[in-house]
Parts: C-alpha cells; structure tokens; sequence
C-alpha cells in the first residue's frame, strides 16, 4: 500500500473523463445487451406468426368468394396474393416489408393494414398511457404511503384496498364506472373517442374511464411490489449505514430506500404492459372505443389473416420496445442487473 | 480551511470547532489528549431492555472516552456489546430501549435529543462502522457519491466540492487509485477496500469519536491489520476517540487503553489494557487469554511453547510409517479457453499419520481449491496426489464413489450448522456414513456412541435436531461424524472461524487429542495465529504456490519467506504485533512483486 498520493489534478480529470465514458458506455451496453435478446425474440415471434397462416388453413379466396368457389377461382385468386410460392420466400418478402413498415393488405377490403392499425393504436395508446401514468401514479402513492406506515391502521387499510381492486375484472370496473360515472351521475362521456388535435379536454374526458377501469390492476400491483421491496430496503444495513452517517429520514428515503426498490417494481411494470394490451379488447367494447384490441379482435373473427399478423407484429414491437426503456431505466437504478449474466 | 494533501486529515488542532465550550480542552495534546480533556463519550450505567419480552438485555455498562483514547470492547455474539453500541449511536432495533443509566455525548444526555438533534450529532460528533463492510453501503450509488452526500449534506459543500473532498479521503484511508474507486460499485470493492470507504465516509464530516463494531472480523489477517493501522493513525493524526468492539481480546489489545469485558449482558471485567491482559481476574477473562496463549501465536513466545509430540501420538506415528497424504507437484487449473488460469502451482506437501498440518492462505490464494483438489472434487492438471498409498490423482468418477463409500477421506466443513441436515437428528446424521458402507443400524448405534465420548458429547443430545444444539456443539457433531468411519484423513475447513472462544479451545483440544489414533489431520485456514498453536507443522500458500513449509515452531519464530513474514506480522496477539507498521508496510510491498 502505498502513502504517496498523486497530485490532485490528474485525479480529477481523470474522475471526470472516466465518469462520462463510463455512463455513456453503460448506456450503450444496456442497448446492445437488450437488442441481442431482443432481435431473436422478435425473428422467432413474426416468424411464428406468419406460420399462423399455413397452420389455419385460411385463405384468401375463401374470404373473399365464399363458400361456393370452383377450385380454378381459388387458386387465382391464391396466386394473386402470393400464396403458391414456397412458405420460405413468403416469409421472406413479408418480413421485409414490415421491416419497411408495410403489413400488407387485408383479405376482407383491400385496405392497407398499417393505417387501420395506426388509426385504432391512437385510441389504444392514449387509454393506456394514461391508464399506465395513474397506475404509476396512485400505485406509488399507496405503496410508499403504505410502506412508510408499516403495520398500522393505514397500512392495513392501503393493504386492503389494493387487495379489493386487484380481483375485481378491468370489465367489472368499466360497467360499474359507465353507469355511476357516466350515466348516472354525467360526469364523463359514457363511449367513443375524440382524437387529441380536436381538443385536449374532450380526448382527456373520453379516455379517463376506459384509462381508470384499466389502471386498477396496474395500481394494484405497482402498489404491493412498492411496498414490499421498500419495507425490504428498509431492513438493510445501508440504511442503518446512512442513519449513522447523519443522513435525515427523508434523505434516506429518496437516494437510499426508494433508489434500491424501484428495480422490482419497475420490473412489474415491464410485465403489466402486455396485460395492458390484452384487457384492451374487452375494455374497448365496454367503451365503444374503435381500438387497436377491438380491430385484433374484428380482423381475427372475419378471418383476415394479414390483418391478424400486423397486430401481433405490433404487439410484439410495443411489448418489446416497453421492454427496452424498462431495462434501461433498471440499468440506470440498479448495479446489480448491470453485472451481466 | 487551508487546502489539504490527499494524504491527510485535517489535524484536529487546525480546525476551531464552534461548539466546544471550553477553550482548556480545545487543543488535544500530541500524546492524543490529556487526562483532564473534556470526555467526548461517557456511558454510566447504561442498561438496554427488551421490551417485547420485559427482560434487561445489557446490564449496566460505564467507561469515558476522551479526545484521542480508545475504548476497547470484548465479548462473544450475544455479550451485548453491539447492543450498547446501537445505544450509543441512537439507533436501537424496535422495541429495544436504554432503560437505566444515561449515554453522555460532548457532555451532554443524550436522552433529551430529539430525532432531529440525533440526525445532526451522527456523523458530525460520532460515527461507526461495522462487520460486512458491503452491506453497509447502498449497491446502486457509486461509494464515491455516498461519501459526497455526507459532505454536501452536513458541510454544504457543492457538489465539486464534495466530489474533490471525497476523492481526498479515499486517499487519506489510503486507498490506492482514490479517483478510480470513487467511481465505483459496492460489487467492484474488496471487503477490505470496502471497509476503508466506510470509515473515510464515517471520518469525513471530522466527528469526535468512531465505534468500530466488529470492522475487521472476516477480512483477511493482513487485511485486518491494515484497517488496525488506519484507525489507529487516525486517532494519533486527529484526535479521533475510538470505541473498538471485537470478539478477539487481541484485536482490542494493542489498539486501546481500556478494555472491558463483556459477556450475557455484564461487564466481567474492567481496566487498564496491560493489567487486563497481565493479570485477568474473571474466568472468562483467562479463557480468552488463555486461547491466544495456548493455541494462537503467543504460545510460541515460552521457551517450551508448541505442540507436544505425546508418547501415543510418537507410537501411532510408528505403527503405521509413510505418509497419509502425498501431494507432489500438483498443478490446477480453472476454467477454460482464454479464461483459463492456474490456481495452483507445483504444490509438494505431505501429512504423515497422527499429524496435524495447518494450511494457511487468504482468500484466494487457492487453499479451497488444494482442499477440493485431495477431496477429488476438482481434477489435477499435473502432478500426483496419493492418499494412504492409492493414487487418488488419477481416479474416476466410479473408483471415487467407491473410495468416498469406505470414507478413508473426510471432510468437516466451516459452517456446521449448514452441514448438518436440519431434519435429521444427530444420531441420524452420524449414522449415516456407516449405513451407507452397509453396516445395519443395530450395529452402527453403539459404534456411534463411543465416538460421542471423545468429542465430548452427551449421548442425550443424539435425539436432537441441529437447530436445538450450540455452535460448537454442532461443530463437534461434524467432527465426530467425519471420524465414525475411521478415515486415515480428515480435511478440516475453517473449523473454528465460526466459533466462539470457550468452543474453539474445546474444537482445538479435540483434534489434539484425535492424532493419537493415527488419522492426520489437514486444518485450513486464513489466520495462521488461529492453527499455529494446534498444528505440527505448517505450509504458508500464497497466489498458489506454497512458499513456506515447516515445523510450526520454526516457522512463527524464523519466517524466511516475506509473505509469512507478513502473516506473523500481521496476526494479532496479546503480547503485542511482533511486526510494527512500518516493517509491515514494507512486507507488504514485496511479495506483491
């Protein structure tokens, strides 16, 4: 060991260059880490959905001449769409152009799939961000509130309350909203959609519902997560540290407490948002929302197969995407998950 | 305040402090304070209560603590000193209470301080660190930060500023490279680097005095003295009053001027470090003493002192001649491809019957990977190992199972309460090894009994599950258990790390007395001041290659190799560090090569 110290300067430099590089690079490792899991997830995911077809058995021709058609109106029919080729080139030439963005067309009217789908991704994104920010919000509040109150009445009560609304359905809660919220008491717009360009207020007014119905689970989870891992952290000998070193109640919460829970719960987070997606299709019928859940679910009973295929090459890119910011802001909270596996 | 070099702490006398009221005590002399100075610690009496269960926990504890002095604490877990700690500190588990006596702080009680008024004492007047120095720091921030928050907090300090002061005391806890560390994880650190961020971060604010709970326990022997060293320069360069707390009285011995001792909640004993160490008055007192003179480092320093050859250990080394145990040039590799690497080199040793050799090594020197090694649990990429004549180096799978089932090798492990099968009882689990070669239950039971006898266990624990035993009861079940098939080896891991002092002497005595019976004994450890006093002889490993082997005797009085000069250097004992700061730091800088 040795006592002599190199001058301040250089340290320093070195400190800050170091500090730069260092989180830049983490950053970047996270991002490439992620797109290694990621790229395959996905090749596998469209791939298998694009099987879907061939293992259905559907067909073009069949949606489109009916029950009734010769075999000959078949075939030319299949081969206008592409069908005859080997399943490989299909695959092929299909990925591609939504690599480009363009999901084909749909077998029942010939319109192009990515703007149906963009049209009903407004209306679906808009619940569920919202839905995402009051679960977040409210979850946080409950959990910590919860937490920081640990074993009495409050607790008990948040503990309680969180337990209520996680077993009640996002289509129960959306019925009992309609009617109380909506008709009975006139507060909200009971169904449809107004884009936000045609005014904040109306678009915020229509979505709170289906949003809140939708938010309970999400709530729930982020509220019992929170609450766990903070009265864990709670428990833990840094927090002892920090007290020794003279740190005030609220320091400790913040930069010592909150920073080492959040990993879990962001975790919950990152899996809630598939859930999100899902209970979307009920949710919007409830709400007469024209969603992004609702054309999945109209394209899937009229048998329009590309249309089907879109939606999950959209799911699949949402999910994973939600994915990507989690596990860096993970990266960014905890050390640990940046060891590597 | 003058701009510091990062080697240094400010100098107490250089810093007015506001809040000393009187200018007499203001100036702690060179000595590292006079008698008169104004204590900055005084605990009277202090009692410490559970309130759960209604019972006095700490039963009055009373000591001063001036300017510049140390306090040392000694007891086994359960004694109560960290719970007088936390009292100190203000920061008792829940329903835990100071329920008699008062705690005066910079002569003030500390019963009337508000929550806010604790919050501004701790760190600026007192501080602490503790065992598991990793624990205490939060793994999501960089340690560098952690110690810029006290500063920013607690000075005002900008954020640069923080940021410089911090990379300052990194250097002046000596740690190399300050810059890079403050950049760091908990993960990347050494426990022992660790442990000196904590006291950087519990110095920086300057407070008056620091508790030490345990800091140097489970950090490596050379370690552990190098933290020593550094709390020790702080308080002659700062005036800094320590509260050093151990379970080994050698730890608090030469670091402190007072010693108590403490043992279920009472001070048994109380004075001047010398007269204690000297003239120990209460039993336990003398037990401790005695571990350090009977099997630690300090036996060594009588004229007759190491381990005695008894005419029935000369007799069984007789009736059997060759060794037990025969390593020759034994080379192990781990991993493979580029991350391939040798984690022991050439290693020759050998261990004949009724032997004990003590195999001494810190953490990562490859002692482990020596141990699984014989145990056949990692293959040899060179050299031969022979155990009781068999080439063991160059069995199989099929041909281990089978020397495993006789149990002509056994292993005892450190942690006994993990090595025992919580759901069966004792008699269960030391039957075991003998069903398992085929020998019915009748007769295994009586065979098992007699071995209780010499472990010094009662047969009426043998209905027992693990949990209701003692440590060094479950211990002495391990040992018995690896003796019941009659191994001609015994690998012994840390055996006694985990044990308190009245049970490690027992553990020791016990193996002593097992060479009589001809099996040799392989005892492994980190601490050679913990086995010297028990083995025979003695093979120092270091980076994988053993760079000193010999008589136990030879080798604590005549080290040649600078790495077991170190060690010597390095273990703490009663009588005093045989090497003193300077001589160590120069050790340490050559076997690093």
């Amino acid at each position: 060991m040795t006592t002599t110290a190199p001058p301040v300067t250089p340290v320093r430099r070195r400190v800050a260059v170091a500090g730069v590089r260092h989180a830049a690079g983490r950053v970047l490792a996270v991002l490439a880490r992620s797109a290694a899991v990621f790229a395959p997830v996905f090749l596998v995911a469209t791939f298998v959905t694009f099987a879907l077809r061939s293992l259905s058995g559907l067909s073009p021709a069949r949606v489109q001449l009916g029950e009734e058609a010769t075999p000959e109106a078949i075939e030319r029919v299949e081969a206008q769409w592409g069908l005859d080729r080997p399943f490989l080139t299909q695959y092929g030439d299909w990925f591609t152009s939504v690599l480009h963005g363009d999901l084909g067309t749909s077998w029942v009217n010939g319109a192009d799939i990515s703007t149906l789908i963009g049209l009903g991704l407004g209306v679906s994104l808009s619940v569920a961000t919202f839905a995402l920010i009051i679960g977040v919000f409210a979850g946080f509040l409950l959990g910590t509130v919860a937490a920081l109150r640990r074993t009495t009445v409050i607790d008990r009560t948040i503990t309680g309350f969180v337990t209520v609304i996680s077993v009640m359905p996002a289509f129960v809660v959306g019925i009992v909203l309609v009617s109380v919220l909506a008709v009975g008491l006139g507060l909200f717009p009971s169904a449809g959609y107004v884009p936000a360009e045609q005014g904040a207020g109306a678009w915020l007014a229509h979505i709170t519902l289906p949003a809140l119905a939708l938010s309970f689970d999400v709530v729930a989870d982020v509220a019992r997560q929170l609450r766990s891992s903070l009265v864990g952290a709670y428990q833990e000998n840094y927090v002892t540290g920090a007290v020794v070193r003279g740190l005030s109640p609220r320091r400790i919460f913040f930069t010592h407490v909150l920073r080492n829970a959040l990993g879990p719960t962001l975790a919950t987070l990152g899996q809630k948002f598939p859930a999100l997606v899902g209970a979307s299709v009920v949710t919007e019928w409830i709400f007469g929302l024209q969603g992004f859940g609702r054309f999945a679910n109209d394209s899937a009973q009229a048998g329009d197969v590309p249309a089907v295929q879109g939606v999950l090459v959209v799911s699949i890119a949402l999910v994973v995407s939600f994915n990507l910011v989690v596990n860096l802001v993970l990266a960014h909270v905890t050390p640990a998950s940046r060891r590597g596996v | 305040m003058s701009p510091l070099s990062p080697d240094t702490l400010t100098p107490r006398p250089e810093r007015p402090r506001p809040e000393r009221a009187r200018p007499e005590t203001a100036r702690p002399t060179d000595d590292g304070g006079s008698p008169e100075a104004a204590p900055v610690l005084a605990l009277h009496d202090v009692r410490v209560t559970d309130r759960a269960g209604d019972r006095e926990i700490v039963h009055g504890v009373t000591f001063t603590l001036t300017p510049g002095k140390a306090v040392g604490i000694v007891g086994e877990s359960g004694s109560g000193k960290t719970l007088t700690c936390r009292a100190v500190l203000g920061i008792l588990p829940p329903h835990f209470e100071v329920s008699g006596g008062r705690v005066d702080l910079m002569g003030e009680d500390t019963a009337t301080k508000t929550p806010r008024q604790w919050t501004d004492l701790r760190g600026s007047t007192i501080g602490a660190v503790f065992q598991d120095p990793a624990s205490y720091l939060n793994p999501a921030i960089t340690v560098g930060a952690q110690i810029a928050e006290v500063l920013r907090v607690k000075r005002g300090l900008s954020r640069r500023a923080a940021r410089r002061r911090a990379v300052e005391l990194l250097a002046a806890v000596r740690l190399r490279d300050p810059g890079r560390v403050h950049g760091q994880y908990v993960h990347e650190l050494s426990g022992g680097m660790l442990q000196r961020v904590l006291i950087a971060a519990a110095v920086a604010v300057e407070p008056r005095a620091l508790i030490a709970d345990e800091a140097t326990t489970a950090l490596d022997v050379t370690v552990q003295a190098e933290i020593l060293d550094l709390l020790a320069d702080l308080r002659e360069r700062t005036g800094l009053a320590l509260v050093v707390v151990s379970h080994d009285l050698a730890v608090v011995a030469h670091l402190c001027d007072e010693v108590l001792v403490m043992r279920r909640g009472e001070v048994v004993e109380q004075g001047e470090t010398r007269s204690v160490l000297h003239h120990p008055r209460h039993p336990y007192t003398r037990l401790l003493v005695a571990e350090h003179e009977q099997y630690g480092l300090d036996r060594f320093r009588h004229p007759s002192g190491g381990v005695m050859t008894t005419p029935a250990v000369k007799a069984a080394r007789e009736a059997e001649p060759g060794a037990v145990l025969e390593v020759t040039g034994l080379d192990v590799h781990h991993g493979r491809g580029r991350a391939r690497r040798r984690v022991l080199r050439d290693v020759t040793l050998g261990i004949a019957p009724g032997e004990i050799v003590g195999l001494i090594g810190e953490t990562g020197s490859g002692k482990s990977t020596l141990a699984r090694a014989v145990l056949g649990l990692v293959p040899p990429s060179a050299g031969s190992i022979r155990v009781a004549g068999e080439d063991v180096g160059a069995y199989g799978p099929r041909q281990w199972r089978a020397l495993r089932r006789r149990g002509v090798i056994q292993y005892v492990f450190q942690d006994p309460l993990r090595s025992l099968d919580p759901d069966l009882t004792i008699e269960d689990s030391l039957v075991e090894p003998l069903l398992i070669q085929g020998v019915r239950r009748k007769e295994a039971a009586p065979r098992v009994r007699s071995f209780l006898d010499r472990v010094r266990l009662t047969p009426d624990l043998l209905e027992r599950l693990p949990a209701e035993l003692s440590g060094g009861q479950r211990q002495r079940v391990a040992v018995a258990r690896a003796l019941v098939t009659g191994p001609r080896l015994v690998v012994l891991d840390e055996p006694v790390s985990a044990l308190d002092s009245a049970n490690r002497v027992q553990v020791l005595e016990i193996l002593k007395e097992l060479r009589a019976s001809g099996v040799a004994l392989l005892l492994i450890s980190h601490d050679l001041g913990s086995v010297a006093g028990t083995a025979d002889r003695v093979a120092v490993l270091h980076r994988g290659e053993l760079v000193e082997t010999g008589a136990a005797r030879d080798i604590v009085n005549h080290p040649v190799h600078p790495y077991t000069r170190l060690l010597l250097g390095s273990a703490p004992t009663l009588r005093g560090r045989p090497a003193g700061r300077a001589e160590r730091e120069a050790l340490r800088a050559l076997p690093a090569d």
